[in-house]
């Protein structure tokens, strides 16, 4: 399949900092690919190299398999970091620019605008946005166009509940027409929602790439809570079929090992007298994940 | 002998009829450049603030062609400053000359070019300026510094045949003080040839170094 993106051992320094650290990740067409880290990770260092507004240290990029060209660039939709617009021109103006940019001839500004949410306020200089309304007009100046691949940085940033499921249903509408999404984020239940595909950075190195679903499947388990808390985490301890156990403050989240059944772990505690107040399956949570992720990797 | 003094119209009727109106005005008219310098100046850091150079690139735009957009808007204002020049000069002139002779309207009108080359070098070395630095502030300051008072010590420092390739001075002097001509004195005649190439070549040199800074940074 062919690759939207693919990057090779892409490092970013700054003086003595090392902000993204041999970095490789690809994205395949059709993907809807979240780039997840705490802040200061590198999520929008890698962004800025790869939309050409960065210049890496070290390694390369290739936009659609074809390098790094501008023109590439032109059918790229982004919205990086934070919506820069002409704040002396209206939000139409300020799309028809990007629509010159970008040698759209009928770029359908109008229908773009009402797409985002924002046509109302199309003639209204760019000053006079709010948050909200910048980041809505970043998006339809994204969206112009046919663009093959969206990027996003932080897309619900500044948005109220109602503008973030707006842009949550509208990234997967984009991602069910077939264009491939590229999107950072620091919120995880945004990325659950809407990625096929994570890669999780950390200090500008990465820990994790592959399908959402793998690294969530890699934490369903089973929520038990008892009377006795020590008891059972000796009683789990010394069953056989026992992968891993997570002490919380109330409850174990224990993973099975391959093979295993729950209702036999829960026969296994109550032989061994332990009293059971709560049991319950617990299905793959990616905060759950990315925190393990982040606290295995060291410093 | 008072027969022997050059017969001097001291009004500024002279200085207005054509052909000497182009240079007189010209030369007037490029001290006023600073004032359009700054709106260079202003306007491109406010690209750079507001991060709409940043997004231009992001949509698509090579660092080349935003750098060769902001000489176009140079040779923009550069144009419109030179039209109003031609305009202001044809009706002073016009309104000076009792009869007009048309074959003096269009002499020394290589005054007007070289006006125009003085205003679009400048505003490219506004630009490079700014490209460098970035802030509005700090990049009008260097400009004025440089302009009124390092470039002066170096010019007073340097022998004199290396004071005429300074930037500044070579852009300066594609038009030199022209009014001694109205008491007698010897002026340039004509816009030197060797002066418009230095001029043009320092045009040159400024844009590339603003693309080379452009390329080296990140936005």
């Amino acid at each position: 399949m062919q690759n939207t993106l693919s990057v090779r051992h892409l490092s970013k320094n700054y003086g003595a900092t090392h902000a993204l650290t041999d970095l490789d990740i690809s994205v395949k067409k059709g993907d809807v690919y979240g780039i997840l880290g705490p802040n200061g990770s590198g999520k929008t260092t890698a962004l800025g190299i790869v939309l050409g507004v960065t210049n890496a240290t070290k390694g390369s990029y290739s936009w659609f398999d074809q390098g790094s060209s501008n023109y590439l660039r032109k059918k790229i939709g982004s919205l990086l970091d934070k919506p820069n617009f002409y704040p002396h021109l209206n939000g139409f103006d300020n799309l028809k620019l990007t629509a010159d940019i970008k040698d759209l001839k009928h770029p359908e500004i109008n229908k773009k605008l009402e797409l985002a949410g924002i046509i109302k306020h199309a003639k209204r200089k760019f000053h006079t946005y709010s948050t909200g309304m910048r980041q809505r007009l970043a998006i339809a100046a994204a969206l112009l166009g046919k663009p093959e691949v969206l990027v996003l940085d932080e897309p619900t940033n500044g948005l109220d509940p109602e503008g973030i499921a707006d842009v949550r249903e509208l990234i997967l509408t984009i991602a069910r027409d077939g264009i491939t999404v590229i999107m950072a984020s620091h919120l995880l239940d945004e990325v659950q929602k809407v990625c096929s595909h994570v890669a999780v950075l950390k200090h500008g190195k990465k820990l994790f790439e592959g399908h959402v679903q793998s690294l969530l499947s890699g934490n369903d388990g089973i929520e038990i809570g008892a009377d006795n808390l020590d008891q059972l985490s000796s009683a789990l301890a010394g069953y056989e079929g026992v992968d891993r156990i997570d002490r919380k403050s109330h409850t174990c989240l224990v993973k099975l090992k391959p093979g295993y059944k729950s209702s036999e772990l829960s026969a296994f505690l109550i032989t061994n007298g332990i009293n059971i107040t709560h049991f319950a399956q617990n299905k793959g949570n990616l905060e759950q994940e990315f925190l393990h992720l982040l606290s295995g990797s060291g410093d | 002998m008072i027969n022997d003094i050059p017969n001097i119209d001291l009004s500024l009727k002279p200085m207005l009829r054509f052909p000497d109106v182009w240079q007189n005005l010209t030369y007037i008219a490029g001290y006023f450049k600073i004032i359009l310098a700054l709106i260079v100046i202003t306007s491109i850091s406010s690209e750079f603030a507001q991060g709409t150079a940043r997004q231009n690139v992001i949509d698509g735009f090579s660092r080349n062609e935003w750098i060769y957009s902001k000489i176009g808007l140079a040779k923009s204002l550069a144009l419109f400053s030179t039209l109003l020049v031609i305009g202001i000069g044809l009706v002073l002139g016009f309104s000076q000359n009792v009869k007009t002779d048309f074959s003096a309207i269009f002499t020394r009108l290589d005054f007007v070019f070289a006006y125009f080359i003085e205003l679009l070098v400048y505003f490219i070395y506004a630009l490079f300026l700014t490209i460098a630095l970035k802030r509005t502030g700090i990049s009008i300051i260097i400009l004025l510094v440089y302009d009124f008072i390092l470039e002066p010590i170096l010019s007073w420092s340097l022998p004199d045949q290396l004071n005429s390739f300074l930037p500044m001075n070579t852009i300066d002097d594609l038009n030199t003080f022209p009014f001694a001509k109205y008491v007698g004195s010897e002026i340039m005649e004509a816009v030197s040839f060797e002066q418009l190439v230095w001029a043009i070549a320092y045009g040159i040199l400024f844009g590339i170094l603003s693309l080379w800074m452009l390329k080296r940074s990140d936005l």
